[in-house]
């Protein structure tokens, strides 16, 4: 799939510092903050929360090989695809529920499988 | 394995070219999950990064290594080659600890763009809005990496999946600045290639962390005959290079 779109186009204590006063830049932005979900008419938590079931009925892995339904620290999907809608990422998650198998889930996040099926 | 640090506060250069301005509103919808790093063979190097602060340098050929073997023929520098630019843009001596000060990310995308890392030079690079994930998973899927300067918390150092905390340790800088080369992107978090290991983030650590992130198109990933990705006005962002660089 990814190489498709390439032919298109104690020990923390030995942890050692390069400067040993390290300079604070300027403050960080901090995109962690509470999300402003956009109002495009859909409801993402509830879609979010199906696409999640079907991740994990599925048992869908990610391409590096982790799990999709719950990530590293115990996150849900549901949790991480509403964090993304807001940080401007649509997973498009209604059409992620409607995956039945995982191959087809990559392509449902991408909206494609729904265009496919003739979904609006 | 924790190695040292080495990237200095981000360094502004008005000339740099922003990559919204080069992707298009039809660009492809990102991929739920990406890893080019998986497509690459054995470990990923330590780059003198252990014992050296040139993390700057390190990410871009932690960067090279990823995005050659996902074109079909993996290149990976030697530790001299990685000094040597690390050298070059520092004034880090060999012969003199004390030199070994970090150094900026912009300073080491300017030089391999110009004189190249082991004989591989960056064909364009162009500034990310750190805060714009949608932009960066593009860079991701679209050049194989991104290339991140961070203000590490010392909280990250007893974490094996860095992730947010709170207290003194979480504060930004608290243990350094250090540069890596984002390899994947997931629902939950992205791996970045350092210190001889894929390192795991959550994406919500990356954006606390994230201050500066770059595209960075290697001259072994442009697509023969200037064919360029779906969605990507390589074309236009040549030339814009050109123009600020002349």
């Amino acid at each position: 799939m990814t190489r498709s779109i390439l032919l298109l186009s104690a020990a923390l204590l030995l942890a050692a510092r390069c400067e040993p006063d390290p300079v604070v830049p300027d403050p960080v932005v901090d995109a962690g903050a509470d999300p402003v979900l956009p109002d495009v008419g859909a409801d993402p938590i509830a879609d979010c929360q199906a696409a999640h079931e079907t991740l994990a009925r599925l048992g869908c892995r990610a391409a590096d090989g982790s799990s999709l339904a719950y990530g590293p620290t115990g996150e849900t999907f549901a949790h991480a695809c509403v964090m993304a809608y807001a940080g401007g990422v649509d997973y498009h998650a209604g059409c992620i529920a409607t995956a039945t198998d995982c191959s087809q889930v990559d392509s449902a996040a991408q909206g494609l499988l729904c265009l496919e099926a003739g979904a609006p | 394995m924790i190695g040292k640090l080495g990237r200095l506060p981000k360094k502004a250069d008005p000339r740099t070219l922003q990559l919204a301005r080069y992707l298009s509103p039809t660009l492809p919808p990102i991929h739920l999950s990406t890893s080019w790093a998986r497509l690459a063979t054995g470990d990923p190097p330590m780059f003198a990064n252990d014992r050296i602060g040139d993390c700057t340098v390190a990410a871009l050929a932690h960067s090279l290594r990823i995005c050659s073997s996902a074109a079909g023929n993996q290149i990976v520098v030697s530790d001299a080659d990685v000094l040597k630019v690390y050298s070059a843009i520092s004034g880090y001596d060999p012969d003199d600890p004390s030199t070994d000060r970090g150094a900026y990310c912009l300073d080491a995308l300017k030089y391999v763009r110009t004189h190249g890392l082991g004989g591989h030079k960056i064909r364009a690079f162009a500034e990310i809005d750190p805060t714009d994930l949608r932009s960066l998973y593009a860079t991701i899927d679209l050049f194989g990496t991104a290339y991140g300067g961070y203000g590490l918390p010392r909280s990250a150092q007893s974490q094996l999946v860095w992730d947010l905390s709170s207290g003194p340790d979480a504060a930004p800088w608290s243990w350094g600045g250090h540069a890596m080369s984002e390899t994947d992107h997931g629902p939950f978090a992205e791996n970045m290639a350092t210190w001889g290991r894929l390192q795991t983030a959550t994406r919500a650590w990356g954006q606390r962390y994230r201050e500066e992130s770059y595209a960075v198109i290697w001259d072994v990933w442009v697509p023969p005959a200037g064919l360029s990705p779906s969605g990507f006005d390589l074309a236009q962002m040549l030339e814009d290079l050109e123009a600020v660089t002349r």
